[in-house]
């Protein structure tokens, strides 16, 4: 199996820039996610590499090929798209024949290859049936068959867990995963969804404004984000604006309270920075009375409960503003609302990225971007 | 494989009620009323009126004669006429009206396009009758202005055999509102194919004309047809457009009726029902074929 590079792809639709100089190697048999919002370049990339859209500038390589200019019908890919693209005038079986009959094969091998694939697929038992006799999660299950009989040099998939219900959405995407695996395809994959991206690629592409923010795998993506956008947009996170002080142990500062952070000692005293803590690394316990809980620890008071099943989410107020917290639901119980607590974390959970000057009132003294807050509607 | 979206929607509390779903003792089936009774009225008693009268002698009792007339050249050669006209319309009015829609509806085509050749299309698809063989008489008449100002460059379409008061200039006549029917039904039709469908098609290797081969004409074909019937209904029933047109050089059925039924030459009323039964009868028969094609292309539609 091949693999695929994008390189220097740029594309303007008028005045709108949708890519950027884009540069991405995919490496053969890779499973490769391009997430972000609406309007961030992602499925531009992807009709780019499909030739539905051609870029202004840059190229497309299979391999060593250059596809650049090879047309849309004759580039050998794969292609999943959101939803209602099985020909509604032919059966799942027909469907998934229809790149072989074009390419003139003959009918005995063409449902052969149509009923392995629809068995793979775990759809056997529906080779007869047209697409609205299918549901979502069928129809999209024979596009997925339909892509792979070709026998394509890369699988592209659009968003193609969209318009699916959550529970059959978690149970494809794995499929798709295990099917992929097993295959060795390259794949390139579009989705708004950073759980379905974190959950099953290899690589995770943040873009932004037509941009690539970060590549990493998905543990670096969440763990370890390398810009304030990715920051916000993955998970939930609780992002405090400090100025890093001048201590051994490492520590930032924000309205006037000292907070530990080891990730501090490399950095210079006085720099201006965003201070980054996942709800799940704080750790909350209530205070008896009207006490302070001195030491390292900062106070606040609670002020609303979400319940997310395993975990509830607790906001508390405190002077450094609101901050997130996940506290196992049975804990939760105990914290009612208004009640005093105390927050610790370990110093070294927290990172910090640098703000660029002047961006004061980018972000509030602790702001906290909920991720539906940043999820396209 | 486990279904959940099926399981969901058949549990029996999710499950619709509209107030259509009738109930005992609903009035519902009043909102329908209206609409039968004007069927009734206007449709199926008339029809049902001139089928008894196309058998029934001015002298007392049934006969066989009238319908027998039909059979008669004249009679017959107009039905012939009547068919010929509508078919060819309607074969010319729907292929052109079928590339014209599509060709408004491409992607690369301004948007602006499209609400002026749907408004236009409405106004044309209407002009007809008297005030549509006049604007023809003035513009390919024998001095019409089409006429003339081919003339200045030589060419003489009169003196080439071309005429407004015949077949062809009829059959031109009629495409003029045809076709802008044809645009009008077909656009939501064309809508319907989808951007997926045709780039799906293109992404498993189909070229232009393969995707509309296995895929646009096929899903397109049931609307096609319909349209197509429409068209020669409308074609056969234009009385006005070919009377002030030919003033009935041309046979045509719908100026025989009048004839034979205003009295103005001899008048027969029950010729005229017996002519008006035999349109039934071919617009019965088009409505059948129309039929029978479209159950062979339904199959994927049914529910």
């Amino acid at each position: 199996m091949p693999g695929l590079k994008l390189q220097g792809l740029h594309k303007q639709f008028g005045e709108v820039v949708a890519l950027r100089t884009l540069d991405l190697a995919v490496e053969s048999g890779e499973f490769v996610s391009l997430l972000g919002p609406s309007g961030c370049g992602k499925t531009t990339a992807l009709r780019i590499v499909a030739g539905f859209e051609h870029a202004d500038e840059g190229r497309i390589l299979v391999g060593d090929k250059d596809i650049t200019d090879v047309p849309a019908n004759r580039r050998d890919m794969g292609m999943v798209f959101q939803s209602y693209s099985l020909f509604p005038n032919m059966t799942a079986q027909q469907n998934v024949e229809f790149g072989l009959r074009i390419r003139k094969q003959r009918s005995a091998e063409r449902a052969r290859r149509a009923s392995e694939l629809l068995d793979l697929v775990g759809l056997a038992s529906a080779t007869g049936r047209y697409p609205h006799q299918l549901s979502g999660g069928q129809q999209q299950r024979v596009a997925l068959a339909r892509a792979l009989a070709i026998e394509p040099s890369v699988l592209l998939l659009d968003e193609p867990l969209s318009a699916l219900d959550a529970k059959v959405r978690v149970q494809l995407r794995e499929e798709i995963r295990r099917i992929q695996t097993q295959l060795g395809i390259t794949a390139l994959y579009v989705t708004h969804d950073q759980e379905e991206a974190l959950s099953v690629s290899d690589r995770v592409v943040v873009l932004s404004h037509g941009q690539i923010e970060q590549v990493g795998t998905p543990a670096e993506i969440y763990g370890e984000p390398q810009t304030v956008f990715v920051a916000a947009f993955i998970g939930t996170m609780n992002r405090i604006e400090a100025t890093v002080r001048a201590d051994p142990s490492g520590a930032v500062e924000s309205a006037g309270h000292r907070l530990p952070v080891h990730a501090a000692r490399n950095w210079t005293s006085g720099l201006h920075v965003l201070m980054l803590l996942r709800p799940e690394v704080i750790d909350l316990r209530p205070l008896q009375g009207d006490t302070s809980a001195g030491g390292e620890a900062m106070t606040g008071n609670v002020k609303s409960h979400t319940f997310l099943g395993p975990v509830t989410r607790v906001q508390v107020s405190t002077p450094i503003g609101d901050l997130m917290v996940d506290v196992p639901s049975v804990e939760a119980l105990s914290v009612s609302i208004g009640a005093r607590v105390s927050l610790t974390w370990d110093p070294a959970s927290p990172r910090l990225i640098e703000l660029p000057a002047g961006a004061e009132n980018v972000v509030g003294p602790a702001a906290i971007i909920a991720e539906d807050e940043l999820q396209p509607a | 494989m486990a279904d959940t979206t099926r399981d969901i929607t058949t549990l029996p509390m999710s499950r619709p009620r509209g107030i259509l779903v009738a109930k005992r003792g609903s009035l519902a089936w009043l909102g329908v009323v209206p609409f039968f009774l004007y069927t009734t009225l206007f449709l199926l008693l008339p029809a049902l009126w001139l089928t008894t009268d196309a058998f029934r002698s001015p002298t007392g009792g049934y006969t066989f004669s009238f319908i027998q007339k039909l059979f008669q050249s004249q009679y017959e050669n107009a039905f012939f006429t009547s068919i010929r006209i509508s078919l060819v319309t309607a074969l010319v009015g729907g292929i052109f009206g079928l590339f014209v829609a599509y060709a408004a509806l491409r992607e690369d085509v301004p948007r602006w396009v499209r609400p002026l050749l749907t408004t236009y299309s409405g106004v044309a698809a209407n002009f007809a009758g008297v005030p549509l063989a006049f604007a023809f008489v003035a513009t390919l008449g024998g001095a019409g202005l089409v006429t003339q100002f081919l003339a200045r460059f030589g060419l003489d379409i009169y003196a080439r055999g071309f005429s407004l008061y015949t077949f062809t200039g009829l059959t031109i006549t009629y495409v003029y509102f045809q076709l802008p029917l044809m645009i009008l039904i077909i656009i939501p039709s064309l809508e319907g194919i989808k951007r997926e469908w045709r780039e799906a098609a293109t992404n498993l290797g189909a070229t232009h004309t393969q995707f509309w081969r296995h895929i646009g004409l096929p899903i397109l074909f049931p609307s096609l047809l319909g349209a197509m019937v429409l068209l020669f209904g409308n074609a056969f029933s234009a009385y006005a457009t070919p009377y002030a047109l030919t003033s009935g050089s041309v046979n045509l059925v719908p100026i025989l009726i009048g004839n034979v039924t205003s009295g103005e030459v001899v008048a027969d009323p029950n010729l005229g029902d017996a002519l008006a039964l035999g349109t039934i009868v071919i617009i019965s028969i088009s409505v059948v074929i129309y039929a029978l094609l479209q159950r062979r292309s339904d199959k994927w539609l049914r529910r």
